[in-house]
């Protein structure tokens, strides 16, 4: 791999021995992988910040790679286990939320804008086609990949700091166009209503294909529907390796693609009964959750006024007691303020949350043994690394059987 | 004595040695391991109350949760690492536990030594520019 003299000298630690560490990092992903040279980045967005995930192992590298250090490129930050500012009425343990917390003033202090989301590309950065940027949240880089086209490879979150230091990622991968063709065929054989669809039917081929680029065929979805598009590509993402998939007059990179990239595909059909077949496995009846949970990934504007709009057609209060969130970013968070949407909803008893989400809060630790929520992603991690039984469906209809016995 | 010859980074060089850990089953380095000793905790795997302070592990390539390399790192910060991990496929996870955890990452090793009859034995490896050397004494 060709390194410049500058590349060489942080390698041998001419910058101290969190940036020789973070070039080693590069280096090191892009010798295994055969990149010829590392390439400089517009953006980069940093996973695995969530204490509950990373532990005291994680706090203590983050804490060793960014002190003193600043990041070069615009950094974005995924959520962490809890609302930062609001924990204590999420019932969040004071010794655990003072480590999350202080993971936060790491990133924070290196120069992370305060984003906290699974959503960067809403009212952050948002990259263009061609970009090369080093991204971490496997949805987020399901998103940018196939909906904006701009190029990145799924960065873990060691990977993603150190291309936040150095601006720079190795060029391997889904940065070279020619990696960037479809591997195989999906023909969607049934009609999507909703957004939650959407998420299942992502989840659906996600778990059927595992890994490589499908081409999604005789799916209906418009270049705007980015609230259909988020969720497809969380569902897709979750189950497997998946870090792009194309779909013509959506994708950008599936511009070019000739009759020659088709020939000698796999073709696989999802069908309804496929589709059915995901929902029951992840999904069980529920009377009485512990929680309503919206906002994996995290809600946009227009999905937090999708709810506004049923609960004031109906003239809906919450009054059992079971706790409705919805997660957003700090962005879109700001933004309902603003709008008065944060104070209605409490009004209603819906409480609207930042910084965090259902996957990566302690859900044990706060007594959650039961979850509805209305994406596939959630549920399959809900189930997976919390244990706790979980209802999916979409979320006017959550609301609906809470909200109207 | 027998030779294979595998990859790693140009940044590594030098020799070491140490006894091979080996198993054919990949290793989920969060979740099988106990960080606080070092020891695989996993029931269901080949290794199972095997130490890994000090060995030269061999695995096919790792599994499971990308918090892996933190796990690595724990353990080097502890003294728990093994002083070397190898696999046969390379593996994005492991390198970048082994780069973070500084100790040596060689990948691309031949199955051929991914054998029980070299379990618990003596091997020397030098690395110079990329390629490994390691030598088994049989």
């Amino acid at each position: 791999m060709h390194l410049t003299k500058e590349e060489e000298r942080i390698l041998d630690g001419e910058k101290g021995e969190a940036l020789s560490v973070a070039m080693k990092i590069l280096v090191g992903l892009g010798e295994i992988h055969d990149a010829e040279r590392l390439i400089p980045i517009s953006s980069a967005h940093v996973s695995g910040i969530s204490y509950g995930n990373i532990g005291e192992e994680g706090l203590n590298f983050i804490r060793f790679l960014c002190n003193g250090n600043h990041f070069v490129v615009s950094t974005t930050v995924n959520p962490t286990a809890m609302d930062l500012e609001s924990w204590q009425e999420m019932k969040i343990p004071k010794d655990y939320a003072e480590k999350q917390l202080e993971i936060a003033e790491c990133l924070i202090r290196a120069g992370a804008i305060v984003s906290f989301t699974c959503t960067p590309y809403l009212g952050y950065t948002f990259p263009q086609y061609g970009d090369h940027v080093a991204w971490g949240e496997s949805s987020a880089v399901a998103f940018i990949n196939s909906v904006l086209g701009a190029r990145t490879n799924k960065e873990g979150g060691p990977s993603a700091l150190a291309s936040a230091l150095l601006g720079k990622t190795p060029l391997y991968g889904l940065h070279i166009k020619d990696n960037r063709r479809p591997t195989v065929r999906v023909i969607v054989r049934f009609n999507l209503q909703t957004i939650t669809d959407f998420s299942i039917l992502g989840y659906a081929i996600g778990h059927r294909i595992r890994s490589g680029i499908p081409l999604i065929e005789n799916i209906k979805v418009y270049t705007n529907d980015y609230d259909k598009l988020k969720a497809f590509s969380a569902g897709i993402a979750a189950p497997s390796n998946i870090a792009m998939y194309l779909i013509k007059g959506i994708s950008p990179d599936a511009i070019s693609i000739s009759e020659h990239d088709l020939r000698n595909l796999e073709k696989v059909e999802i069908t309804i009964d496929d589709v059915n077949e995901e929902l029951s496995s992840l999904s069980s009846p529920l009377e009485r959750p512990d929680l309503v949970f919206f906002g994996c990934p995290h809600y946009s504007l227009r999905e937090l006024e999708r709810v506004i709009g049923y609960i004031k057609a109906h003239g809906i209060v919450n009054r059992t007691d079971v706790p409705i969130w919805i997660a957003v970013s700090r962005a879109t968070y700001k933004r309902a303020v603003e709008l008065g949407y944060v104070s209605f909803l409490k009004r209603r008893g819906i409480k609207v949350i930042r910084d965090t989400c259902a996957v990566v809060m302690p859900l044990k630790l706060m007594g959650i043994k039961s979850v509805a929520t209305d994406s596939a992603k959630a549920a399959h991690y809900i189930r997976l690394r919390h244990g706790a039984t979980v209802y999916l469906a979409d979320a006017l209809k959550i609301l609906e059987s809470i909200l109207t016995q | 004595m027998k030779e294979f010859h595998a990859k790693t980074f140009s940044f590594l060089q030098g020799t070491l040695s140490g006894r091979l850990l080996i198993s054919k089953t990949p290793l989920s380095f969060y979740g099988d391991i106990d960080v606080s000793s070092g020891v695989i905790i996993n029931p269901r795997h080949d290794l199972y109350g095997e130490t890994l302070s000090g060995k030269i592990l061999l695995i096919p390539h790792s599994s499971g949760s990308t918090v892996g390399p933190y796990i690595i790192y724990a353990l080097s910060q502890k003294g728990l690492a093994p002083r070397a991990i190898l696999t046969c496929h390379a593996d994005s996870l492991t390198a970048i536990g082994c780069i973070i955890g500084n100790i040596w990452y060689i990948y691309d090793v031949p199955e051929s030594l991914l054998d029980e009859r070299y379990h618990g034995i003596r091997v020397e490896i030098s690395v110079r520019s990329r390629e490994a050397v390691i030598k088994v004494n049989v």
